[in-house]
């Protein structure tokens, strides 16, 4: 279809040509990079409504130009990340929300949005899940400087280069965070196991007649 | 390779990252023969494969966001078409600001010059205070603290006065002929000089007047003329007093025919 032709356009040409005015190239690069600003958006801030909030106002800000990106400066995802960031502080500021943990109903509603379709594996996807959603409520407990480490880093899979210059630190810094973050969560981990091992089994009866 | 040095390289072994082979060779062989560091080696490969897991999972914007976005990228398209490559579209948070900024400004000017007008109104606005029966008396603020000539009220005016429930601010009423001479038995009395802000005493609903003696001097304060002869002897004076117990206004009393120049005085209705 019409998107088919910016597949290979760089994220530069085709910011370039959605800011010339091309519809398709907006369309096309808001597609592309939607998920990734997203879930970023969400894993830092562990609120829906600031994640959609925070996707909507890194493409309006773009959409008013993108004067502060410097490309000598690293990756346009890197500023884009950037932009998502700060809206992201500026709003948990507001709304005090540091340490929120999402809740039964966010967590309902994420998981009716990752749904996939059917699998044939039942029992691994279920394993498969809880494994991830451990991760995430482990996640949502690191202060949000090791958070939005990880996030970036693990999740977003950017080089500690580029995280750097999301948040604005050398690159060292990014190193041992991660560092110090990893092993928090292996902690919080481990205590989550823990906890699930204290809770109570249900026992199958065995029949005695 | 010791463990310190291990360290350093797990989270880069584990992720995968960018080691060098030999280095990478090393570290394995570091943690063969190291338990601790094996241990730690294989629970951050495990954490990594749980962060790949995570990492699949997917989770997109809702498509109301895209919808919202064409429709706001269209709008400005048709605001921008002429020259959209190459101007940049006002951002509208800012803009917004301005906005706010704007209407602030706007507004902080009309009380202002809502204020001054309020100032300079040659205007006197009342405060009609009752008494108890059915007899009340005005209240009247001078638009300046000059010697403004006093009153009449009866000698039996009873003081304090209590307060009328309904709203009590009313506009000027047009002043009444000026009393040429004070019966024997009256009281004359000053305008009220208000001692606080103009606003403050046209929202008040009620108030009570209370009768004090001031040392003489206090007159000249508000502009009076002082009879030096007298300066030893106090002087009546009443205080308006607001419902919330802040004095609003005061003027003087006289019993006999008053000191200070009685021009434009007037009776009570």
């Amino acid at each position: 279809m019409w998107q088919m032709g910016f597949d290979d356009a760089t994220d530069i040409q085709l910011f370039q040509l959605a800011s010339a005015g091309d519809e398709a190239a907006f369309l096309a690069f808001y597609r592309r990079w939607q998920g990734s600003i997203y879930r970023f958006s969400l894993r830092l801030s562990n609120s829906i409504p600031i994640a959609e909030d925070v996707t909507q106002e890194v493409f309006l800000a773009l959409m008013g130009g993108a004067s502060g990106f410097d490309p000598s400066l690293g990756l346009f995802s890197s500023y884009m990340y950037g932009i998502a960031r700060n809206h992201i502080l500026r709003r948990m500021t507001r709304e005090r929300i540091f340490e929120r943990i999402v809740d039964d109903a966010e967590d309902e509603r994420q998981g009716r949005q990752n749904t996939r379709g059917p699998s044939s594996d039942p029992l691994g996807d279920l394993t498969r899940k809880e494994m991830i959603d451990s991760l995430h409520r482990a996640l949502a407990t690191l202060p949000l400087r090791y958070r939005e480490v990880v996030v970036l880093c693990e999740l977003q899979e950017l080089s500690y280069a580029d995280a750097a210059r999301v948040i604005g630190c050398p690159e060292g810094t990014i190193r041992s965070r991660l560092h110090r973050a990893r092993m928090l969560l292996l902690e919080k981990l481990r205590e989550m196991t823990k906890e699930d091992a204290r809770a109570p089994r249900i026992e199958p009866a065995r029949c005695l007649l | 390779m010791n463990c310190q040095l291990f360290e350093d390289l797990l989270i880069d072994l584990a992720r995968e990252g960018a080691v060098e082979e030999s280095v990478r060779l090393q570290a394995l062989a570091h943690a063969d023969s190291c338990s601790r560091c094996s241990a730690r080696l294989a629970n951050e490969q495990s954490l990594s494969a749980v962060i790949k897991l995570a990492r699949a999972e997917g989770g997109e914007a809702p498509v109301r966001i895209e919808t919202a976005l064409i429709s706001a990228y269209r709008r400005r398209g048709e605001n921008t078409a002429p020259e959209a490559a190459t101007r940049t579209v006002p951002r509208i948070v800012p803009s917004r600001y301005w906005g706010i900024a704007a209407a602030l400004l706007v507004a902080l000017l009309g009380v202002a010059t809502f204020r001054l007008l309020r100032a300079l109104r040659p205007e006197q606005t009342k405060v009609e205070v009752s008494t108890q029966g059915a007899s009340s008396q005005k209240i009247s603020r001078p638009a300046a603290m000059e010697a403004t000539p006093g009153r009449t009220v009866p000698a039996s005016e009873p003081a304090p006065l209590t307060a009328r429930s309904e709203p009590v601010v009313k506009k000027a009423a047009p002043r009444l002929p000026a009393a040429k001479t004070a019966p024997a038995d009256t009281e004359v009395a000053t305008e009220f000089f208000p001692l606080t802000s103009s606003s403050e005493l046209s929202t008040m609903e009620s108030g009570q007047l209370v009768r004090v003696l001031l040392p003489r001097n206090a007159m000249a304060s508000y502009g009076l003329p002082v009879n030096q002869e007298r300066i030893d002897q106090p002087v009546t004076a009443q205080v308006l007093i607001g419902q919330d117990g802040v004095a609003r206004a005061i003027r003087f009393l006289s019993q006999q025919s008053p000191n200070y120049v009685q021009t434009g005085t007037r009776s009570k209705r």
